[in-house]
């Protein structure tokens, strides 16, 4: 049966400012993530060289943090850049960022270090780390990460794409990336700058494309009429990505299977951009279906209008439907004419009728 | 009348969702969260309940050592057990040994019996911190030289030593952990449990 409904709260203009792309969320993420690669490749290759004993030590605090904080620096700035269009929301991602890393501090690593007491008991063996990220870890990070984002920008007006949930998401992301990194480098085990850079580059990829993924989720669920589950559905397979991604690069950093150091951050790198192609693919596809329902919306609301007759007339006119000729100057009026001026105006009339008859008949057929 | 186009297309899933709509979405997703937390938090107890207990002496604490372990017989100790998966020429290890309790205090002459007793000892740390019940213990941490199979190994261990009544008198009570010195990080977290379950606490 087709769907011949009236959808008020439906407009073409909501559907069409929904389905607009952000270029600059794209290339962030893609420059984010060959930076990343390239300047493990450099470590790698010995182009460059990051001078660990040269570094005074009032400074090496100061060399940590930026290391923490570079990754996601990187796709802040590229995204400002490439998202010159609103002011708005480059505040929002940013604070988000922010918010996100320091939050993680006193919520999800006090509960992962003294309620879960993951140090004692994750890597007794390799199975209770894999079900270790699958039940605690994963969990705990990708709900923060839903939380902030849920509570933070979703209700807001920063909101109105259905692009906007993966970059909330991938920022949000970013955020518990940076508080790993700043755990990390602050950590006794730290080991040299070009580790540090590897494992800060391979945090932050791994966590901005799962964030964005989950995003991804949000945005959908924001936009359109979805299943109950689709969203937590879609929290679920971030989990279980989440703890396959974790557990398979710390198994190729224990391994160095093929390039050492480098391993793990090419399949990071790899995992992120493969997992960005899907997130694209997938909102291409949904920013076409909602184009595509504005444009039908637009037909529909053109055929609705109601017609004036004056319209008609012109459009008649313009046809060369409708002959105009100058009206004939009108007869002298006489007292004795009182009669014949009354039929006149009666036939006036009567034409009048017929002629919005017409038109009224012709309004039934469209 | 619907166009040809329209009558395919599923209208009312481009309507945002309703108010209550929106909540119930939210709340489903805090119940897969939950349950999946709840159930990690199952999990991490379960973990930390992996062990057997050697009992030495009633009204005593129990030694816990991992059930996945292999024991071996020895003489001399009350419980030696070797973690399976160990890669190294000195498997990771848990002894427990009783002991006559010796006049002096025991942290100093714990330290000088383990310096007699082992081949090129160095201590790295000595501590007395506290067991579960509140009995004072001494945690020492040493790296020494083991001869396995005509191979040198560098081996790093921890020594928890206290006193317990066996029914008849004072004894002194070693629980050693020891690993390969290149395998003590990755036995860590397993030396850690222990001690943990043991309920020692270090100012």
């Amino acid at each position: 049966m087709p769907p011949n409904v009236s959808y008020p709260d439906i407009r073409a203009e909501d559907l069409r400012r929904a389905a607009r792309n952000r270029p600059g969320f794209w290339a962030a993420s893609l420059i984010t993530a060959t930076l990343g690669i390239l300047a493990g490749i450099a470590i790698f290759m010995g182009w460059l060289i990051l001078p660990d004993a040269w570094i005074p030590a009032q400074f090496w605090p100061l060399v940590q943090i930026l290391l923490a904080l570079t990754p996601a620096l990187i796709w802040l700035i590229s995204f400002s850049i490439g998202n010159r269009t609103g002011n708005g929301m480059r505040r929002a991602v940013f604070l988000l960022w922010l918010v996100t890393a320091a939050l993680y501090f006193v919520t999800v690593n006090p509960l992962t270090a003294h309620v879960f007491q993951l140090d004692v008991w994750l890597y007794t063996a390799w199975w209770s780390e894999l079900l270790g990220r699958l039940l605690v870890i994963a969990p705990l990070e990708l709900f923060f990460i839903y939380l902030v984002v849920r509570y933070g920008v979703y209700p807001t007006s920063a909101f109105h794409t259905l692009t906007d949930g993966a970059i909330y998401g991938a920022a949000a992301g970013l955020g518990v990336a940076t508080a790993l990194n700043l755990l990390s480098v602050f950590s006794p085990g730290f080991p040299d700058l070009s580790q540090g850079v590897l494992q800060s580059c391979e945090q932050a990829l791994g966590y901005v494309a799962l964030g964005a993924l989950l995003g991804y989720f949000m945005g959908q669920e924001r936009f359109r009429r979805t299943n109950t589950f689709y969203l937590a559905s879609g929290l679920l397979l971030t989990v279980i990505l989440h703890a396959m991604f974790f557990f398979t690069l710390n198994v190729i950093q224990a391994n160095d299977i093929f390039l050492q150091s480098l391993d793990a951050l090419i399949f990071a790198g790899v995992f992120a951009i493969i997992l960005f192609a899907v997130i694209y693919w997938l909102l291409h596809r949904s920013r076409r279906a909602f184009r595509r329902m504005a444009a039908l919306l637009e037909i529909r609301e053109e055929a609705n209008k109601p017609k004036s007759l004056l319209a008609d007339v012109m459009q008649m006119v313009e046809a060369e439907q409708l002959e105009v000729r100058p009206s004939p100057p009108p007869p002298p009026s006489s007292p004795g004419n009182d009669h014949d001026d009354e039929d006149e105006l009666e036939s006036l009339k009567k034409s009048w009728e017929a002629l919005i008859a017409e038109q009224e008949a012709g309004h039934d057929k469209l | 009348m619907t166009s040809f186009d329209e009558a395919f297309v599923d209208v009312q899933a481009f309507q945002p969702p309703g108010k209550w709509q929106a909540r119930a979405n939210n709340l489903m997703v805090w119940l897969v969260a939950i349950m999946l937390l709840v159930a990690g938090w199952f999990f991490s107890d379960w973990m930390m309940s992996q062990f057997g207990y050697l009992a030495l002496a009633q009204d005593e604490p129990g030694i816990p050592y991992p059930v996945q372990w292999l024991p071996q017989p020895a003489h001399d100790l009350a419980l030696q057990v070797f973690d399976p998966d160990s890669a190294s020429l000195f498997p990771a290890r848990e002894e427990v040994a009783v002991l006559p309790l010796p006049d002096a205090p025991l942290a100093i002459t714990w330290p000088e019996i383990r310096q007699q007793q082992l081949q090129d000892y160095h201590e790295q740390e000595r501590l007395l911190t506290t067991l579960t019940d509140g009995r004072q213990a001494l945690l020492l941490t040493y790296t020494h030289l083991e001869e396995s199979d005509n191979t040198p190994v560098v081996v790093m261990a921890q020594d928890l030593a206290f006193v317990i009544n066996d029914g008849r008198a004072d004894r002194l009570v070693v629980v050693t952990l020891a690993a390969d010195a290149h395998e003590w990080e990755a036995m860590a977290p397993a030396f850690e449990r222990i001690l943990q379950k043991m309920g020692v606490t270090t100012p």
